[in-house]
């Protein structure tokens, strides 16, 4: 009963020595080795970015941004290994720079599936069995959309801890706050997300056969 | 250590942050406190939720985006994004400011200084008429007339605002 019985963390996709290298011919100009990079970090910040902000076109453009940003300014990265949290900090940058404090609008990925906010609400006293709810996929879009109503602050830390599976320090690099801080919000995210799927699911929370 | 402490590490725990030593407290603590066990099943089973269905749907542009960006020489506006924060318009409006204030100001501490200027243009320009004026009466008169009553030759003396 100790720890998440699934994933865990990331299993890291290079090596402390692997990525070293690599990020050494990034920063000799060797587009070929940031092309590797890519291949392996594209996907994880485009989908960290829409987590922010909620709109794959946004998110698709603030990863452009960000690779051509990490490009241009690798030299300035002291630690090779560090890369990670290098780059996802980049992303979260852009991300803030966008929208210069404002709360990112927000919108599901499958636009015509898209759900008001206020439709969370209504789901969290479900007029629905549970069950065909779940066999419908209702509860993957709840998620979904409990995620994106998450405050700023906790969302990133728990975008980062719960789908990146980054370590907490990992973390407390990437967002530039403190160890204790990023462990105090990622458990107030958890509490938040445990309401409100319990919320919903009522006397089903915590049946296995649901998952 | 109390049941507020521990519970406060049971995010921790399920992520597996804990060092070996306080994952082993916390965990006889779960052994005999039921509420402490019972939040933590419940944040559990709500994380293993979360990682089923969460995923990663999105895929990422396509490498030739970034890399024509990547190979592109020219500036982009995106460069210069900066500019556009809140802070940065401010001080460009305060030297827009100033830029167009410099003269009025100015012009309002210096009231004469206009009226000089002018005056020093008109005086240049008469006297280079003048000039002009004297070099076609300097020619030297032809067939019977001796002399010119229109000759000027004294005028500088007459010349109040003549510059020496």
């Amino acid at each position: 009963m100790s720890t998440k019985k699934s994933a865990g963390k990331k299993k890291p996709p290079f090596s402390p020595a692997e990525l070293d290298e690599l990020i050494g011919r990034v920063k000799e100009g060797d587009v070929d080795a940031f092309r590797r990079v890519y291949d392996v970090y594209g996907k994880r910040i485009v989908n960290y970015v829409y987590r922010l902000t909620g709109s794959r076109a946004e998110a698709e453009d603030l990863t452009q941004d960000t690779f051509v940003q990490a490009f241009r300014k690798i030299t300035s990265l002291k630690d090779n290994r560090k890369f990670q949290s290098w780059l996802f900090r980049i992303a979260q940058n852009n991300v803030y720079q966008q929208y210069r404090g404002t709360r990112p609008h927000l919108q599901s990925i499958d636009e015509e599936d898209a759900m008001e906010l206020s439709d969370v609400q209504k789901l969290a006293t479900p007029s629905k069995n549970p069950e065909q709810a779940v066999l419908a996929g209702e509860l993957k879009e709840v998620i979904d959309q409990l995620v994106t109503e998450l405050p700023v602050k906790y969302r990133e830390v728990f975008v980062l801890a719960a789908i990146q599976r980054m370590s907490y320090q990992e973390i407390s690099e990437t967002v530039g706050r403190s160890l204790a801080s990023v462990k105090s919000d990622i458990h107030r995210a958890r509490i938040f997300v445990r309401d409100r799927v319990k919320d919903y699911l009522g006397e089903n929370y915590g049946m296995s056969d649901l998952l | 250590m109390g049941c507020q402490t521990y519970s406060e590490n049971l995010s921790a725990l399920i992520d597996g942050e804990l060092s070996a030593a306080e994952s082993r407290e916390l965990q006889s603590h779960l052994a005999v406190c039921t509420p402490c066990r019972g939040e933590h099943e419940s944040l559990l089973y709500a994380a293993e939720t979360v990682d089923r269905l969460l995923e990663d749907r999105l895929e990422a542009p396509h490498w030739k985006v970034v890399r024509d960006e990547l190979t592109t020489s020219k500036t982009r506006w995106n460069d210069f994004r900066w500019l556009l924060q809140p802070r940065w318009a401010a001080v460009a409006a305060v030297l827009l400011l100033l830029l167009f204030s410099v003269p009025f100001y100015w012009s309002a501490t210096h009231p004469d200084a206009l009226l000089a200027e002018q005056l020093v243009v008109y005086v240049n320009e008469r006297d280079q008429l003048e000039e002009i004026h004297r070099g076609i009466m300097d020619i030297e008169p032809v067939g019977w007339v001796t002399h010119n009553p229109f000759r000027v030759t004294d005028r500088d003396s007459e010349n109040p605002f003549s510059l020496e």
